[in-house]
């Protein structure tokens, strides 16, 4: 039933929607960049931990499109100290930055501060905790990764990037909304639209108002009607108001959740699963150690997310005066968090522009820190400790097939391979 | 609320009341974190046990500081 629905989805259409090397992500920052990124930000770290100007501006390229539309001043910071310490004090360097988001998802926890933040977070949170991951996997991602390989398997060679990695994670998302599998595709177009970079404002609310359309029927449809589904758990929460008094969570609210988990859920851990498979066939020794010894996937998937997270730069806002790495932040200032070179501090981590998945494990940035700690983490290690262990179990030898040019990781922003083909058996 | 887990292992003190329930702890430690049926955070009563190292991960990753760990020589 799921394998039928799932081969029904419009091959091309998938291609557009998951186009890493193409236009799409060329307009929205540093679509080309396939230079050496580590290079680069270790010589940035290295001339200071905090710098004037937007991340790309530190690495000597031009100012993109989308950081000219700034108009307070910008700083990047560069070392896991001031990149942790920013993240763990919201009073001095909160989210209201990302308040933009309001207008299209609806008020959500991403752009929310202090209490307003913790008592919205609050509702969500059990859903997405390490208790509720056996639900996640038996549910929807152990079926979706079993039906998504056994496309494949039979053939010798694939291309993971869009036959698996791309799909997981929106369908298990789409999939626990109680989305239909041929409407996933839709619901990703115009979620897409909904975020674009150079789509026009009022395009993007239409989308916005399209995903509604295609959501709030579902909503209260679960109201009445609940099922073993994500919108089912979620509208029977509660949430604490202001003044303390607990009442039901609104449609609006989880309206505006499911558009921030799609857009926060599905491409991050999309590109993150391929930087990972892309990393281990680069390294075929180390590959090969995860492949015998099962209970280096855990290491193998922190030490991909360290050594080269999808989405580099995060920011914040200064609420007031700060001194920062040395460097005077002056209040309303957007600060760029940089967790790629974060995580390759070498006061923390040796060698650190290696990947080696035998390596002690020691806490990155790459789910942030503080209390906007991503919330999906379990979630996104779950999925890719499943596919990766399918992966070794169901596709034997795996290695880059030896007739298609080795794909590079490219982007400054939403980083990742453009393809993964394979061969096996 | 402290519970020790022997041997070389520190002392370790965790903090409900500011625990958000994110299970950050728990990922790295978890047979010395747990959440109870609220969400939050208590000392794990299961088998089992994690290294120093672990135990240090998950104290230094809380994002609430809900963690502290005192080495047993100190005390
Ligand atoms: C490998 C995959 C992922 C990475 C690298 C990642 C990274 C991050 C980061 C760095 C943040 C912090 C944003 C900020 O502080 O401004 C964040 C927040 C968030 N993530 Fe993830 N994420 C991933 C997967 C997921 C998944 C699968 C979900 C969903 C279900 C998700 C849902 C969220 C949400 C809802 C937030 C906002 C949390 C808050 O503001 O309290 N993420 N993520
Ligand atoms: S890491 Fe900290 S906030 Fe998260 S569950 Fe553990 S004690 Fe609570």
């Amino acid at each position: 039933m799921l394998l039928e629905e799932i081969s029904r989805l419009d091959p091309d259409k998938i291609r557009t929607l998951f186009d890493t090397g193409g236009e799409y992500r060329r307009a929205i920052s540093g679509g080309d960049y396939v230079e050496d990124f580590h290079t680069d930000l270790r010589r940035a770290r290295e001339s200071g931990p905090v710098h004037e100007g937007c991340v790309e501006e530190v690495l000597g390229l031009p100012r993109p499109e989308y950081a000219q539309r700034w108009t307070e001043p910008a700083f990047s910071a560069f070392d896991y100290a001031t990149v942790n310490a920013v993240f763990r004090d919201d009073e001095t360097f909160n989210s209201q930055i990302l308040r933009g988001t309001f207008a299209t998802f609806g008020p959500n926890i991403l752009g929310m501060d202090g209490a307003e933040h913790a008592r919205h977070r609050a509702v969500v949170q059990p859903s997405f905790g390490r208790a509720a991951m056996r639900w996640w996997t038996d549910r929807w991602i152990a079926g979706i990764t079993d039906t998504l390989l056994r496309r494949v398997e039979g053939r010798g060679r694939a291309e993971l990037n869009l036959d698996l990695c791309a799909l997981l994670p929106l369908l298990t998302i789409t999939g626990s909304f109680g989305v239909r599998m041929a409407e996933s595709l839709r619901l990703r177009e115009v979620i897409e639209r909904m975020i674009g970079a150079d789509v026009p404002r009022e395009d993007k609310l239409a989308a916005s108002a399209e995903a509604a359309d295609m959501l709030l029927p579902l909503i209260a449809h679960r109201r009445e009607n609940p099922r073993d589904d994500l919108i089912s758990r979620l509208v029977r929460e509660r949430v604490r108001d202001e003044d303390g008094t607990l009442r039901a969570v609104t449609d609006e609210e989880v309206l505006a959740f499911a558009r921030l988990i799609l857009t926060a859920g599905s491409g991050t851990t999309w590109r993150q699963l391929g930087i990972t498979l892309w990393a281990l066939l680069n390294n075929p020794d180390q590959l090969g150690a995860v492949r015998r010894d099962r209970s280096l996937v855990r290491a193998a998937i922190e030490e991909s997310l360290r050594w080269e997270v999808t989405d580099p730069t995060f920011f914040r806002m200064a609420t007031r005066d700060a001194l920062l790495g040395g460097v005077r932040i002056p209040a309303g200032s957007r600060v760029a968090l940089c967790l790629t070179a974060a995580n390759h501090d070498p006061s923390r981590w040796d060698a650190p522009d290696a990947f080696d998945v035998f390596r002690p494990l020691r806490p990155h940035l790459s789910f942030a820190g503080g209390p906007h700690v991503c919330l999906g983490m379990h979630l996104a290690r779950a999925e890719m400790t499943v596919a990766l262990n399918a992966i070794l179990d169901r596709l034997p030898d795996l290695r880059w097939d030896p007739d298609e040019p080795r794909p590079v990781l490219m982007g400054l922003q939403m980083r990742g391979p453009a393809r993964l083909p394979v061969v096996f058996g | 609320m402290t519970g020790t887990t022997g041997g070389e292992r520190p002392e370790v003190a965790v903090t409900p009341r500011t625990c958000v329930g994110t299970g950050v702890c728990a990922f790295y430690a978890p047979a010395t974190f747990e959440l109870d049926e609220r969400g939050r955070v208590r000392i794990a009563t299961g088998p089992g046990e994690d290294s120093a190292e672990d135990i240090g991960n998950a104290a230094e990753a809380c994002p609430t500081q809900s963690i502290t760990l005192s080495s047993t020589d100190e005390r």
